[in-house]
């Protein structure tokens, strides 16, 4: 079994590299890490979107922003320049500062739709603004308490450490295996591995085991040469496996279904579309309705953070249900590709 | 022209037997028809919170109004609310005193967000007056962004479908076929792009209209997308000349993605002063010309310009890529 297992397993490494993955993983690691090393500034915010115009006597705001470490550049002189300001940039925010620290009115300008309760965050922050200079802030009135110590804030480009492992290192598996699918079912390769000692079982963790292996030396350089080697090696080790394990099950599951790239491609990019979405949460970690979390992607994403970048959170449970899902997707690709692949072959 | 046309009408008749239109047409259509869905959803994104039953019930409306609130029955479970996985805080009361609750993973911006919003609820200040105004109606960045990320994805999906007809070509020996039929290699690339082109831009209009309705001015949509056929061809003729088979043309397609889609989309991250970087890429021009319809804020290169510069810089490959793959094909 095990034999059978290694012979088939160098065949598809050979055909892997024969065809230029090989190359190709090595043109994209070189451009993912010269991204995330050059090209992705350490904080995504450049610079502060705020322009703010303050037409009261005192000028106590314009003092205190500036004072706060605000750019000049965004103190302007009067309400048409912030509106113009607004208008040019669709990332700014006009600030209009009226009255007094006593009485103080603001002209908040912006663009597009904003719903109530993002329009109370506004103002929370603005009044919250204002007891800071007038020194009646009422921060003793109530306490923070956290759970685990802080996390240090972690550097903005390396954030995209983690997205890279999930959509670039991962789907490898998801959408080779059906391609050696495709490749097999035109040359009659399935054909002669029916009548072969080979059983399904082999067929599909041959292919597993490529996609593991090219997925752990792709996953590790990524890493190594980004983030460095401050991290928990084994777990990493083991998310990569289990992650590449998966995603060639559910490649598997699709593929079967079909004959060729041409048929496979658009219904193939667009279930690795549905699966990018959990990078919206990542973004805004606010969103995450339940229909997201059950995206296998997310909470391997959450995992990778965690084993990158430790804030010291518990994720047995979540990698105990990515171990369930992966048994699950291999049961489901076994038994597709027994009763559907292999009796194409016949 | 009769040739251009025949072969037009098998890949045309490949495609209908083998329903590849069919999920060419409905993929993208019900992507974008997903993403019209979700996008209401993200920009509504609000902050949670998780609390305590016993907490006083005006505090608990006071938090309504500025984002979702979960009750729970003890501090134990809203602990726990906490701990899971997604992005929730607690406020609960003990010793008499409010507590903010986090995890511990939240950046600083998060937390200070919270504490701006119990700061402002338990000051009751009243003397700060707010004025919203709003420059225009239209949707958040975000919708614009996904729309033309959208619209760019079906143009790649329309130009690398109808390369893989030229890798199939390649594998069954057809291509040796037309090599020695009258076929000029101008011929032979007009008729891969014109069926593309056809898909592709009705797909892109009609993403754009699932996901923005009639909000943009679609003669300019219609005028980029027709001036982006040369590049909508050049990915299909990419992948038709690089790869032998269908394993080399999923590598092909696994490099031709970041540089088509990826690397435009980043230009909005990198700083302005390093965006020349970019100017030799004719993707980067159609993204910007699409910026100009999506975005209602003006552009530092306008419509017109960018969709020239799209149409010039692709021609330019084109015509460069048309001679290799000439040779490489053996065409005439």
């Amino acid at each position: 079994m095990l034999k059978g297992l290694m012979n088939l397993f160098k065949k598809d490494m050979i055909i892997a590299l024969r065809n230029s993955l090989f190359w190709v993983l090595i043109v994209t690691l070189i451009l993912m890490i010269g991204m995330v090393r050059f090209l992705i500034p350490d904080e995504i915010q450049l610079t502060d979107n705020r322009l703010i115009f303050d037409n009261s006597q005192d000028k106590a705001l314009e003092k205190a922003l500036l004072y706060g470490g605000l750019s000049e550049e965004n103190i302007l002189q009067s309400e048409e320049e912030v509106i113009e300001g607004v208008r040019e940039n669709s990332q700014s925010i006009g600030i209009i500062y009226e009255g007094s620290l006593e009485s103080p009115r603001f002209t908040v300008v912006h663009h597009g739709k904003i719903n109530p309760q993002q329009k109370k965050l506004i103002d929370a922050s603005l009044k919250g603004l204002m007891s800071a200079l007038t020194g009646t802030n009422t921060e003793e009135a109530y306490q923070l308490e956290f759970i685990r110590p802080q996390a240090p804030p972690i550097s903005k480009k390396l954030t995209t450490i983690p997205t890279l492992l999930v959509f670039e290192v991962l789907i490898l598996g998801f959408m080779y295996i059906a391609l050696f699918m495709f490749q097999e079912k035109e040359e009659g390769s399935i054909r002669a591995y029916r009548i072969s000692p080979g059983n399904t079982s082999q067929y599909i963790l041959s292919k597993t085991l490529v996609f593991t292996v090219v997925g752990l030396v792709y996953g590790f350089s990524l890493v190594l040469l980004t983030v460095g080697t401050d991290f928990n090696f084994l777990y990493l080790a083991l998310t990569i496996v289990l992650g590449s394990a998966l995603y060639t099950f559910l490649g598997g599951i699709v593929g079967v279904f079909f004959n060729n790239i041409s048929e496979w491609f658009a219904i193939g990019v667009s279930l690795l579309v549905i699966n990018m979405i959990p990078i919206i949460s990542s973004l805004y970690p606010a969103f995450s309705p339940k229909f997201v979390t059950y995206i296998p992607s997310y909470s391997i994403l959450l995992i990778f953070n965690e084993i990158l970048f430790p804030t010291g959170k518990q994720l047995f449970s979540t990698t105990l249900a990515i171990v369930a899902l992966t048994i699950v997707a291999y049961i489901a690709c076994h038994l597709l590709v027994e009763n559907k692949l292999m009796k194409e072959g016949r | 022209m009769k040739r251009i046309i025949s072969i037009i009408t098998q890949d045309l008749s490949t495609a209908l037997r083998d329903n590849i239109l069919v999920y060419m047409l409905i993929a993208p259509l019900l992507l974008s028809f997903g993403a019209s869905m979700l996008i209401p959803s993200v920009e509504d994104t609000s902050i949670r919170f998780a609390v305590e039953n016993s907490l006083q019930k005006e505090l608990v409306m006071d938090l309504r109004e500025y984002g979702e609130v979960e009750e729970y029955d003890s501090i134990d479970e809203v602990r726990n609310r906490v701990e899971k996985n997604d992005a929730i805080v607690g406020v609960v009361e003990g010793e008499g005193k409010l507590t903010l609750l986090f995890e511990g993973n939240e950046p600083q911006e998060v937390i200070d967000t919270y504490k701006a919003v119990l700061s402002n609820i338990m000051s009751n200040k009243s003397n700060v007056d707010v004025q919203h105004k709003s420059l225009d109606q239209r949707g958040s960045i975000l919708k614009e962004f996904i729309t033309i990320a959208m619209i760019m994805t079906t143009l790649m999906i329309s130009g690398v479908i109808s390369g893989f007809n030229i890798v199939a070509e390649r594998e069954s020996k057809a291509i040796n076929a037309i090599a020695v039929s009258p076929l000029t290699t101008r011929g032979y690339i007009m008729a891969r792009g014109i069926l593309s082109n056809i898909i592709a831009i009705i797909l892109a209009i009609g993403s754009s209209i699932i996901l923005v309705s009639f909000n943009i001015d679609y003669s300019n949509l219609l005028i980029i997308l027709i001036l982006s056929s040369f590049l909508t061809t050049l990915l299909g003729l990419i992948v038709g000349a690089f790869a032998q088979n269908q394993l080399t043309a999923i590598a092909v397609i696994k490099l031709l993605t970041p540089l088509y889609v990826a690397i435009p989309m980043l230009s909005f991250l990198i700083p302005d002063r390093l965006s020349f970087l970019l100017y030799w890429l004719p993707n980067y021009w159609q993204f910007q010309a699409l910026s100009n319809i999506y975005f209602s804020f003006p552009q530092e290169v306008t419509f017109l310009n960018a969709s020239i510069l799209t149409f010039i810089t692709s021609g330019i490959y084109l015509l460069l890529f048309s001679k290799y793959l000439g040779k490489k094909l053996n065409l005439r």
